[in-house]
C-alpha cells in the first residue's frame, strides 16, 4: 500500500525541488502517492461558486512547463511513485486544513525548510502556517540550490538546480 | 466563368449585392402573388358553392313547397346575397342526361363533356374559362338528382394582377436603391482602404524599409492586416541587416587570415632567405591556412544545417549515450575541462530518452555548447542534467562562467557576433548559431539565459521518439 504525502506547492516549478529532494533521499525505500496541494480562496461571487469547477481552475493553474517537470520526475522515479496529483485547498480555519488531511488519508507532510511561497497565482495563499500546527507526521527537507538566481516561474531548469539535500 | 475571375474584387461584391437585392425581391413578390391568387380563386369558388346551393333549395326544394316559401326565400336570396357579376345559374336534371344530349348541353353552358363527367363522380366540380368561374355541385332531392352550376366572372383576378404589378415595380425600384446605395458604402468603407494600404505598401522597397503603414484610422480587420504587414516588415529589415552583417563579417574573418599569409610570404620573397627562414614561414602560412579552412568548413555547416539543401539521415538514438561521447569527446579534446553528467533525474526507463536524430549533428551541436561552457567559464565545473517529461526530452548545460551582458542576449544567434567580454577568448561566434540550427533541425527548442559574470544556462528540448509505449 503507497503511502501518501502532501507537499505544498504555488505553482512554481522551484517547490517540486522538495518532491526531487525527498525521493532521492528516500531511495526507494517506500512507494508513494503524492499529493500537490496549493491553497486557494474561494470567489465570494454568488455566480463564481454557481459555475464553479475545481478541474477548471486546476487547468487554468497549471503550466506547460510545471506538467512537464512533474513528469520529469515522474519519469525518473517511476517505481517510487504511484501517483502525483495536483489539488487545491480551500479554508480559512485548522481544523478544515485537519479534515482535509483526514479527508485525503494523508500520511506525513513533506516541506521545504527555507522554501519562500510565491504568490504566482491569484487567490492562493500560504499553507506553512496549517503545516506546521498539523498532527501527523512532518518531514523536513533542507537542499541548497546550486545557483542561486533569479528566474520565471515557469523556467523548467530550476528542476536541475538542486545540488543535494543534507539533514 | 472567365468573365466572372477577370472582375476585380469590388465589381463581383457590388454585383452580388445587387443581384441578390433585386433577387430576393422578385422571388419575394412571385411567391405573394402566386399564393394571394390561389387564395382569391378558392375563395371565389367558395362563394360559388354557396351560389349553387341557394339556388338548389330556392329552384328545385322550393318547387315542392308552396308558392309564399318560395317567394320568401326568394327575397331573402335577392336582399342578402348579392347576384355575382355576369352570374349565370343552371339546373339540370341528371336523369335527363344522357351521352347523345351531353355534349350538346355541354356546349350550350359553355363547359367542356368532361366537367359534367367529374360532377357526376365526385359530386363536385371546378372549372375556369378566362374569366369565367364555373362551379358545378350534385344535388339529390326525393331520390332524384340535380347538376347545379353556378358561373360568374371573376373580376378580383384583374384587379390583383394590376395591382401586384404596380406594387412588384415599386419594389423592385426600392431594391435598386437599395443595391445601389449598400454598394455605394461598401466601395467606401471596404474597398477603398484596401486600395489605399496597397498603395502605401508599394511605396516601400528595400531602400526604405524602415519605414512602417499607418493604421490610425482603419477598421479592426484592416487594422489586423496592416499590424501584421508592419510586423513583417519589422522581421525582413532585421533579416536583411542580419544577413549584411552577416556577409561583412565573414568577409572580414576570411580576409584576416589572407592578408597575413599574403604579407608574409611578400615579407619573406622581398630578398633571398636562409632555409631556415623559409620553414618558419612556411609554417606561419600553414598555421593561417588550417585557420582558414576551420572557418570555411564551419560555414559550410552553417549553411547546410540552416538551409536544408541536401536530406540528412535520421534515425532512433539514445540522447544520454550521445551525451556521454560528447563529454568523452571533450575530455580528450580539453584534457583540463571539467564536466559533470548530472543523472540525478536520468528517468528510468530507457525509452523516455530515445530520440529521433541525425547522431553526426546533434554531437557536433552539444560538443559545441559543452564546450564552449568549459571555454568560457575557464575550466570550471560545468554541469550537464538530463530530464524527460511524458513528451520531450530535456538537456541543461550549465555554468560558472563569464555569462553574456544582459542586453547582447538578442544577439547571440546571429553568425560571427561575439559578446563583448569574450575578447581573451578564441572563437568565431559559429557554434551556438549552429548548435541552434541543428536543434530545430530536430523540431527541438534552445533557450539560453546567462547573467554577466555569474555563467550561462543553456536548455535545450528535444522531441522524444515515442510519446505513448
Amino acid at each position: 500500500m503507497p503511502k501518501r504525502i502532501l507537499i505544498p506547492t504555488d505553482f512554481s516549478i522551484s517547490s517540486l525541488n522538495i518532491l526531487k529532494e525527498f525521493l532521492k533521499k528516500d531511495n526507494g525505500a517506500d512507494r508513494y502517492d503524492v499529493l500537490l496541494t496549493c491553497g486557494y480562496h474561494l470567489s465570494e461571487s454568488i455566480t463564481d461558486l454557481l459555475f464553479f469547477s475545481k478541474h477548471k481552475i486546476l487547468r487554468s493553474l497549471n503550466t506547460e512547463a510545471f506538467m512537464d517537470a512533474i513528469s520529469i520526475i515522474r519519469n525518473k522515479y517511476a517505481n517510487s511513485l504511484n501517483s502525483v496529483n495536483v489539488d487545491l485547498f480551500s479554508g480559512a480555519v485548522q481544523s478544515t486544513f485537519d479534515d482535509y488531511l483526514e479527508g485525503n488519508k494523508i500520511d506525513s507532510i513533506v516541506y521545504g525548510a527555507d522554501s519562500r511561497f510565491n504568490r504566482t497565482v491569484k487567490r492562493s495563499f500560504d499553507l506553512s502556517g496549517m503545516i506546521q500546527k498539523a498532527k501527523v507526521e512532518k518531514i523536513m527537507i533542507t537542499y541548497k540550490e546550486k545557483e542561486a538566481r533569479p528566474v520565471a516561474t515557469d523556467d523548467l531548469t530550476v528542476i536541475f538546480n538542486t545540488a543535494g539535500s543534507f539533514s | 466563368m472567365t468573365l466572372l475571375s477577370k472582375l476585380n474584387l469590388k465589381t463581383k461584391a457590388i454585383l452580388t449585392i445587387f443581384i441578390s437585392t433585386i433577387a430576393i425581391t422578385s422571388l419575394f413578390g412571385v411567391f405573394i402573388y402566386l399564393s394571394l391568387r390561389n387564395f382569391v380563386y378558392d375563395d371565389f369558388f367558395k362563394t360559388l358553392k354557396i351560389r349553387t346551393n341557394v339556388i338548389a333549395k330556392a329552384n328545385i326544394d322550393g318547387a315542392y313547397n308552396d308558392t309564399s316559401f318560395v317567394a320568401g326565400y326568394q327575397s331573402v336570396i335577392e336582399e342578402v346575397a348579392e347576384k355575382l357579376i355576369h352570374e349565370r345559374d343552371y339546373i339540370l336534371e341528371l336523369s335527363q342526361l344522357n351521352t347523345k344530349n351531353e355534349k350538346h348541353i355541354a356546349d350550350s353552358l359553355g363547359v367542356p363533356v368532361s366537367f359534367l363527367t367529374i360532377i357526376r363522380q365526385s359530386k363536385e366540380a371546378n372549372y375556369q374559362k378566362g374569366h369565367y368561374l364555373y362551379k358545378g355541385i350534385l344535388y339529390s332531392f326525393q331520390g332524384k338528382d340535380y347538376i347545379v352550376i353556378a358561373s360568374a366572372e371573376s373580376h378580383f383576378n384583374q384587379k390583383l394582377i394590376s395591382h401586384l404589378q404596380r406594387i412588384s415595380f415599386i419594389a423592385i425600384l426600392v431594391a435598386v436603391a437599395i443595391g445601389i446605395l449598400s454598394a455605394y458604402y461598401i466601395s467606401k468603407t471596404i474597398f477603398k482602404p484596401i486600395s489605399e494600404v496597397t498603395d502605401m505598401a508599394k511605396r516601400i522597397s528595400s531602400e526604405n524599409l524602415h519605414l512602417r503603414l499607418d493604421d490610425t484610422h482603419y477598421s479592426q480587420e484592416l487594422k489586423e492586416l496592416v499590424k501584421t504587414f508592419n510586423d513583417m516588415l519589422s522581421r525582413i529589415e532585421t533579416s536583411f541587416e542580419t544577413q549584411n552583417n552577416f556577409i561583412s563579417n565573414a568577409s572580414h574573418e576570411l580576409r584576416t587570415p589572407l592578408t597575413s599569409i599574403m604579407g608574409t610570404a611578400d615579407v619573406t620573397l622581398s630578398r633571398l632567405r636562409t632555409p631556415e627562414e623559409y620553414i618558419e614561414t612556411l609554417q606561419i602560412i600553414l598555421h593561417e591556412t588550417e585557420k582558414l579552412d576551420n572557418k570555411t568548413k564551419a560555414l559550410l555547416f552553417l549553411a547546410q544545417t540552416g538551409f536544408n539543401g541536401k536530406a540528412q539521415k535520421f534515425e532512433r538514438m539514445r540522447i544520454d549515450q550521445l551525451i556521454w561521447d560528447c563529454i568523452d569527446t571533450i575530455e580528450k579534446l580539453n584534457p583540463e575541462g571539467k564536466v559533470n553528467f548530472d543523472t540525478s533525474l536520468l528517468p528510468e526507463n530507457s525509452t523516455r530518452l530515445k530520440i529521433i536524430g541525425n547522431e553526426q549533428l546533434l554531437h557536433l551541436a552539444f560538443t559545441n555548447i559543452i564546450s564552449n561552457a568549459c571555454k568560457y567559464s575557464d575550466n570550471q565545473m560545468v554541469t550537464v542534467s538530463i530530464g524527460s517529461s511524458d513528451r520531450k526530452v530535456v538537456i541543461v548545460v550549465r555554468d560558472q562562467g563569464i555569462g553574456i551582458p544582459e542586453h547582447e542576449l538578442g544577439y547571440i544567434y546571429d553568425p560571427f557576433f561575439r559578446a563583448s567580454n569574450t575578447k581573451n577568448y578564441d572563437g568565431y561566434g559559429i557554434g551556438l548559431p549552429l548548435a541552434r540550427n541543428i536543434v530545430r533541425l530536430h523540431s527541438g527548442k534552445i533557450l539560453v539565459t546567462a547573467r554577466e559574470n555569474k555563467g550561462t544556462t543553456v536548455s535545450i528540448e528535444l522531441p522524444l521518439a515515442v510519446i505513448n509505449d
